[in-house]
């Protein structure tokens, strides 16, 4: 493999046959072997973190929280199909049938198997649409692919329902790459996290494939509402408990669910130095205070003012969020202090939109794309604060 | 016992263990061998020559006189001829002038040099230059135009791989103190302030022993790369902040390393000139070691000392690994100013492609100064001078550190290096104004 690389690099370098492509060379050969070009700067030595590092523990941090979710998915399906005994059509039922796993909610196998009938797909379809934009504007603009992408392109099908229809999670995913990213110049120009972008794009365009109480179990028709909007509903006796959350056995997008894995995720980013704490611990308290607050007031219309703080941590997007979208370095703040308070932001609005909004009892992806606009202003107000800083203490002296 | 420090800097791999337990050894050399010392070994302007082709001069004796206020002395190494001047490599600046000089004999004994009425004129006399790196004259520095409070000794050495400060604290601690006492004396300063990384505890204690002989005071430094920079010491040591643009002596305080005392007391007292450092090298050598050298030696021949290079050399770098300079030539001579000859080869040189910025803010964590360098980046490359100064590119430090961090490799302290040549001509044509 590698001699055949070495063999036909020529023709993608400069004057080569087919130049135009050499990004697509350049893409295969680095996610295989080591990266061709070396930079040479004035410093000589380099920290052993570079972007490609930085991406690949991303994707090993989120890869536990994606695994229950597949299984998760599996195992919500497989409980209702064994008692309601609906069958499953279309191909993801032929292929089940084909391995022969069945339904067996008991068995990890089967749920598993079940559950990567959905998200694969979902997988597959979500690296070959952002793939294809990913290399159309970096063969058109004579750049690398950048590794981000298969970050992004893992946290998209995760963010999303399982049942969600494959042609319309293309096409958002389309529009929230383009629009999203690659106009404004590709990986670390973007001003919005784009998977979150997208998953945006698809809850405005085609509602009824991303709310409702129709899509979180992966079974034709059957209707379950998520932890949180059937707490908006019923109030406290809404079916769950705290620890459900906490486990993550309960119906939502495929890699949500689980707020200890994402916990998990979030310790590995933090220990590698990959994500920053400041952010999580920012949104962290930023959600919690603030529903602290709503559960002081309390409300006898609004059931979502009387739950209890620490739920809001465990159920919805929240800790998937707190790990791997917040923390997203291109559309965060950059000053320490910035990161603070953008991620006190994020976790307010997360908290407003939820509570005080009951048409979006899941309001997580809304409040880190709010967080998002407005992290670069709470940048240059830090920065403005430090220049000040900094003459003051010029005059001390 | 408390670590003093200051806020940002980096951890780098330090890499010292090699030569740090090193003894320092005299480099020897043979008759007929040829020195190339260049004519301009310091900040500012050149030396004038004093020699010229055929001369024979003796160790000691002086041999291209400063050439402007700020600019030093240059002596001769060995008893020898000189062979003429010509254009040769010099580890920073290009091919500039230099005289070549072939040794005759191998005579150790120098001229002494004229010892002057004024502390500083004997400093200026023996040609010493501040030997932390930045070769900035000595004599400059010890003459102060107000009150001077601390006088500062230098031995945080961050810089990785670089040991030669670190023996000299060893092997000459009471050179040190007392070229270091010598100035607070000269120049009447209360206080003398010892700093030392906690990285070498040898050199604490050797420090320490010395402690009821004389008077100063010893403070143990977090090790933490910039620690070595004088504002950063300045701040780590006694909490002061050196202003933008302004020098060390604005906030009371000048800085000198241990080098630079050891070579102040042997002017002093013996009347040595400054021809001989020490150098450390290491890296992919067979032996790294430290080694006193003459001025003007090839760094070829320190490598060749140290038992030759091994693996596929892809850099040589004079300096530190942080802020030095890479090697365009084996013949490029050892200066006043080099600590280091390090030997890197393609596998040291851990390197990723240079990609987009991802605004992860590791560089504004990392900046010493308090700089925001991801912004300030776009603005060098769009050659944005006048916003890069209310950025205050000015007080960029050059310590490289925020382009050791970036996950993205992107060369940033270089882009700042270029925009602070521009930025401060743009500032001295408004005051021209």
């Amino acid at each position: 493999m590698k001699r055949f690389l070495d063999k036909i690099a020529p023709h993608f370098h400069k004057g080569g046959k087919y130049e135009r492509f050499f990004p697509i060379f350049e893409m295969v050969d680095t996610f295989i072997y080591d990266p061709l070009l070396k930079t040479t700067g004035k410093t000589h030595i380099r920290d052993g973190l570079d972007l490609k590092r930085t991406m690949i523990i991303v994707f090993f941090a989120i890869l536990p929280a994606a695994i229950f979710g597949i299984y998760n998915v599996g195992y919500q399906a497989n409980s209702i199909i064994v008692n309601s005994k609906i069958a499953v059509g279309g191909f993801r039922g032929f292929f089940i049938d084909l391995i022969g796993s069945g339904y067996d909610p008991n068995s990890i196998l089967s749920n598993f198997i079940h559950g990567l009938s959905y998200f694969l797909p979902l997988y597959i379809v979500t690296l070959v649409v952002g793939g294809f934009w990913e290399v159309l504007f970096a063969v058109v603009r004579k750049h690398e692919v950048a590794e981000a992408f298969l970050v992004t392109s893992l946290l998209y099908p995760l963010i999303l329902p399982p049942t969600v229809p494959l042609w319309q999670a293309a096409v958002a995913l389309s529009i929230g790459l383009v629009f999203g990213k690659e106009v404004f110049g590709g990986t670390g120009k973007n001003f919005i996290n784009p998977a979150l972008f997208s998953r945006a794009i698809l809850f405005f365009s085609y509602p009824q494939a991303i709310t409702g109480n129709n899509v979180w179990v992966a079974v034709d028709g059957y209707s379950k509402a998520t932890p949180l909007s059937a707490f908006s509903e019923k109030g406290f006796d809404f079916g769950y408990t705290f620890m459900d959350g906490l486990w993550g056995f309960i119906p939502g997008s495929i890699g949500e669910t689980s707020a200890v894995l994402c916990l998990v995720g979030a310790l590995i980013l933090v220990i590698t130095g990959v994500g920053s704490w400041r952010v999580m611990v920012g949104m962290f308290l930023g959600m919690g205070i603030t529903t602290y607050i709503f559960n002081i007031i309390g409300s006898d219309t609004n059931n979502m003012f009387n739950i209890p703080f620490y739920y809001h941590f465990v159920f919805g997007g929240f800790m998937f969020g707190l790990a791997f979208m917040i923390t997203d370095p291109v559309s965060s703040s950059m000053t320490n202090g910035g990161k603070l308070v953008y991620g006190g932001v994020v976790g307010f609005m997360n908290a407003l939109v939820r509570v005080v909004n009951p048409a979006f009892p899941e309001g997580t992806m809304l409040a880190i794309l709010f967080g998002n606009i407005f992290a670069p202003f709470i940048d240059s107000f830090f920065i403005n604060y430090y220049i000040k800083k900094r003459e003051k203490r010029y005059e001390r002296v | 016992m408390q670590r003093y420090s200051f806020v940002g800097g980096i951890h780098p791999d330090y890499s010292k263990e090699k030569t740090s337990s090193k003894k320092i050894e005299i480099l020897s050399y043979e008759v007929g061998e040829v020195l190339t010392i260049p004519i301009s070994q310091h900040l500012g302007a050149p030396s004038k020559e004093l020699v010229k082709k055929k001369d024979i001069v003796n160790v000691g004796q002086k041999i291209a006189s400063a050439g402007g206020a700020v600019s030093s002395n240059l002596h001769s190494p060995f008893n020898g001829e000189i062979e003429g001047i010509s254009l040769a490599p010099h580890p920073i600046m290009g091919n500039i002038p230099s005289i070549k000089l072939r040794i005759t004999d191998l005579n150790n004994e120098y001229k002494k040099i004229e010892t002057k009425e004024k502390f500083q004129d004997t400093v200026a006399e023996a040609g010493i230059v501040g030997l932390g790196g930045a070769t900035f004259p000595t004599h400059i520095k010890l003459s102060p135009p107000k009150k001077v409070e601390y006088l500062i000794i230098n031995g945080a050495e961050c810089e990785p791989f670089l040991t030669c400060d670190h023996r000299l604290m060893v092997e000459y601690t009471e050179e040190i103190i007392l070229g270091a006492i010598l100035i607070k004396e000269k120049l009447n300063i209360n206080n003398l302030i010892v700093g030392i990384e906690d990285n070498k505890p040898d050199a604490i204690k050797s420090f320490e022993a010395l402690k009821g002989k004389y008077l100063f005071e010893l403070q143990i430094l977090h090790t933490k790369y910039p620690q070595g920079g004088e504002k950063q010491l300045i701040y780590s040591t006694i909490g002061r902040t050196v202003p933008e643009g302004k020098l060390p002596l604005d906030v009371g305080v000048i800085v000198h390393n241990v080098g630079t005392c050891k070579a102040i007391y042997e002017a002093f007292t013996f009347g040595k000139p400054l021809y001989e450092r020490v150098v450390t090298v290491t890296g992919a050598v067979k032996e790294p070691k430290n080694i006193l050298v003459k001025i003007g030696t090839p760094i070829s021949k320190l490598i060749d000392y140290c038992g030759g290079t091994v693996g596929d050399v892809k850099k040589i770098i004079i300096g530190g690994p942080m802020m030095g300079f890479a090697a365009t030539s084996l013949d490029t001579p050892v200066t006043k100013g080099t600590s280091g000859v390090i030997v890197l080869r393609d596998e040291d040189l851990y390197d990723g492609k240079k990609s987009n910025c991802i605004r992860c803010g590791r560089c504004i964590e990392a900046c010493p100064m308090g700089l925001v360098p991801a912004i300030m980046e776009q603005f060098s490359i769009q050659e944005m001078y006048e916003k890069l100064i209310d950025w205050h590119v000015v007080n960029c430090i050059e310590c490289g550190c925020c382009s050791y961090v970036c996950p993205s490799r992107r060369p940033l302290v270089g882009y700042f290096k270029t925009a602070k040549r521009q930025v401060i001509n743009i500032l001295r044509q408004r005051a021209q104004k």
